[in-house]
């Protein structure tokens, strides 16, 4: 058993016990918030740029209907 | 639903590899990354876990080869990172996909899922390359070259390895407008949408060029294209899993990238190293294909803390770490070498200056990879200049000598030519419903078990599975499937237990913390309305949604402070930290010839 959603968990719980009383999220690794070695880029990509991942029954619209977008298909348009 | 936690579980993975660059440690980055897009990882088992053991098993007797198990998840991390730090890259993805540029997040993670299955499987076709070589190396080491007349296998009887089905090339259909004959005609088609106008290449040409990869290597200068391998045994993986996604364009285009990454683009697309310069082609721009792009880049530049298993692999100099910074729209890079290795080294550079000296217009002496980041020529940079366009992104390369630092590798004397990760997880997890009995239940059982678990439980399984090297390590044991003159251990001694024990708890206790664990006890103490049968349920959720435990510790807790914390468990609470090993002990009888032997015992 494993609920997902750290934050909206958290708002819930406050919710429910009127205390904020988790879960939270672990402190960063060292650097992982402005480093700019591989480490800290890689994993800052995970934190934070990734926020919002679902999982693949609600995920995000693509392949179908996916399209390139003009000017991003040179084999077409470029020569 | 978000999925927070297993975003986080594969960040911790992730780091964890970056650390230590171990087999073990790749191996739950695939583990996460295979669970949370593709479906459960024991479906992909074979495909991720052939790679290592095939390169570790089958590559010694080869003149060069070097791991690529470790190299991919190094290859997905630096992927990353130029996501991360790289504006211009993020909008060269996002226009070639047409993804909202107003939604960050959900582009990112469009990047991740596609990104992932391009860099962690770019290279597993290995394992069909490694025979080709082992024939070639025979011939190799009476300095045959590869030429005419070099014997050489080739694999015939592809058509259902490159075969399409019927519903998949429905689906094909609906994205293409046309149906496709073959994963290789697909490919073609694939590649040929965007590169066939910039690189002046036919759709037929390349069909041409794919399709003899596999039966005529005498056409690809007497070499087996793994990549070929690769991208078809991905294709087959993916349509292969029920209720997978479907196939679409950014999973061909996956394919399309690692087809290209080895020789496709670089010798029959771009012709990179033409004797004449006019008939070379310009390298890759990222805005053409931006998976390609970035696998180039990232497999160029992922050079370093390589197992070499070759012969001629352990007489090279290669990195063994190298040190990233990515910013001010550059990638700054330092490879550093083995300062043990400085004779090898000063012998080089007694040979380079010779050659100035001479300045007679020879070819300068190589000593690959360090005179490749090293000397003024710049080789490794102008090698991967001329493959992929760094304009507006450019690289700086430089070298050093350091000590290398063993102790991140956690290397035992325990090893197995197999992984087992995953099946000593699944069967320790059956102690928890099987207690002693775990032997009489069938494997499916247990897997399907296992499976129902969510990743985070599965990786605390796998984790507590890799520690066991370090703790037979801890109490002089270690296990091997070789034959060896040591007695078998058949228990574990109580002070055994009373070594490994508290060294388990720190790992729980720390695997906790990472995961955003805080100790606390609220989940027995606060009002739950459920009625009274149902109460226990309901705490253990509740646990779970505070994500608070009373057996872990706050995570600015010392290690003195939690083997501190265990001394103090319930004898219950401290069989946790002992009992599954036992179990271990009976486990490994499962796996042919796997024993734990005791040092030091005559």
């Amino acid at each position: 058993m494993s609920y997902t959603a750290i934050e909206a968990m958290r708002k819930k719980n406050a919710e429910r016990f009127h205390a904020d009383i988790g879960p939270h999220r672990p402190p960063f690794f060292p650097g992982e918030e402005t480093g700019t070695d591989l480490k800290s880029a890689a994993l800052r990509f995970l934190e934070k740029r990734c926020v919002g991942l679902r999982f693949s029954s609600e995920k995000e619209k693509e392949p179908d209907s996916l399209q390139y977008a003009d000017g991003y298909r040179p084999a077409l348009h470029e020569k | 639903m978000q999925m927070d936690i297993d975003r986080l579980c594969m960040k911790n993975e992730l780091a964890k590899f970056i650390d230590s660059g171990v087999a073990e440690d790749a191996y739950t980055v695939y583990y996460a990354y295979l669970e949370m897009f593709i479906g459960e990882y024991g479906r992909s088992q074979n495909m991720v876990e052939l790679l290592s053991e095939f390169e570790s098993n089958a590559s010694s007797l080869l003149m060069k080869h070097r791991d690529h198990y470790s190299h991919s998840v190094y290859v997905f991390a630096l992927g990353l990172a130029i996501y991360e730090m790289y504006p211009d890259f993020r909008k060269a993805f996002m226009n070639f996909y047409f993804l909202d540029r107003e939604n960050e997040p959900a582009a990112a993670a469009f990047f991740l899922k596609y990104w992932g299955l391009t860099a962690l499987f770019h290279d597993i076709g290995y394992p069909f390359e490694i025979p080709f070589e082992q024939v070639v190396s025979y011939f190799e080491v009476d300095r045959k070259k590869r030429e005419k007349g070099l014997m050489y296998i080739a694999y015939h009887d592809l058509d259902q390895f490159v075969a399409i089905g019927e519903e998949d090339n429905r689906q094909l259909e609906s994205i293409y407008g046309r149906r496709f004959a073959s994963v290789c005609d697909l490919l073609a088609h694939g590649i040929f949408l965007h590169l066939g106008a910039a690189y002046n290449i036919s759709e037929k040409r390349l069909l041409k060029v794919i399709e003899n990869k596999p039966t005529r290597p005498d056409d690809n200068s007497y070499y087996m294209d793994h990549a070929f391998f690769s991208a078809v045994r991905l294709y087959r993986e993916l349509v292969s899993i029920p209720d997978g996604d479907k196939l679409s364009r950014a999973t061909v285009d996956a394919l399309t990238a690692i087809m290209l990454h080895n020789s496709l683009y670089k010798f029959a697309v771009a012709d990179y190293k033409n004797k004449d310069p006019k008939k070379r082609k310009a390298p890759l721009r990222k805005e053409l294909h931006p998976l390609a792009w970035l696998l180039m880049l990232c497999d160029e530049l992922q050079c370093w803390d390589r197992t070499a298993y070759g012969r001629n692999s352990r007489t090279e100099l290669h990195p063994m770490a190298a040190d990233f910074h990515f910013s001010g729209n550059a990638i700054h890079s330092v490879y550093h070498y083995d300062l043990e290795e400085v004779q090898k080294i000063h012998d080089f550079w007694e040979e380079y200056f010779a050659w100035e000296e001479k300045n007679d217009g020879s070819k300068p002496p190589r000593l690959k990879d360090y005179s490749d980041t090293a000397a003024k020529e710049q080789r490794f940079r102008r090698d991967i200049e001329s493959i992929v366009d760094l304009t507006g992104f450019p690289l700086f390369v430089d070298s050093d000598l350091r000590t290398v630092d063993r102790e991140v590798k956690h290397t035992y004397l325990s090893s197995s030519n197999f992984l087992h990760i995953y099946d000593f997880a699944v069967a320790l997890n059956a102690r928890y419903n099987y207690q002693g009995k775990e032997e009489d239940v069938p494997v499916e059982k247990l897997e399907a078990e296992f499976n129902a678990l969510s990743l985070e439980y599965k990786l605390l399984n796998i984790n507590q599975v890799r520690s066991f090297a370090r703790y037979l390590n801890a109490i002089d044991c270690f296990y091997t499937d070789k034959p060896v003159d040591f007695d078998v251990l058949k228990a574990f001694t109580p002070e055994m237990i009373s070594v490994f024990a508290p060294m388990e708890h720190v790992r729980w206790v720390r695997d906790h913390q990472l995961a955003g664990w805080r100790q606390g006890n609220e989940y027995e103490t606060l009002l739950v309305l459920e009625p009274k049968e149902d109460e226990k349920a309901a705490r253990r959720a509740l646990r779970e949604q505070l994500r608070h435990h009373k057996l872990t510790m706050n995570t600015d807790a010392s290690e003195e402070e939690i083997l501190a914390h265990y001394e103090v468990l319930s004898p219950e609470d401290q069989g946790k930290d002992w009992l599954p090993f036992n179990s271990m002990l009976k486990l490994l009888r499962k796996f042919d010839g796997l024993r734990i032997y005791q040092l030091g015992k005559d």
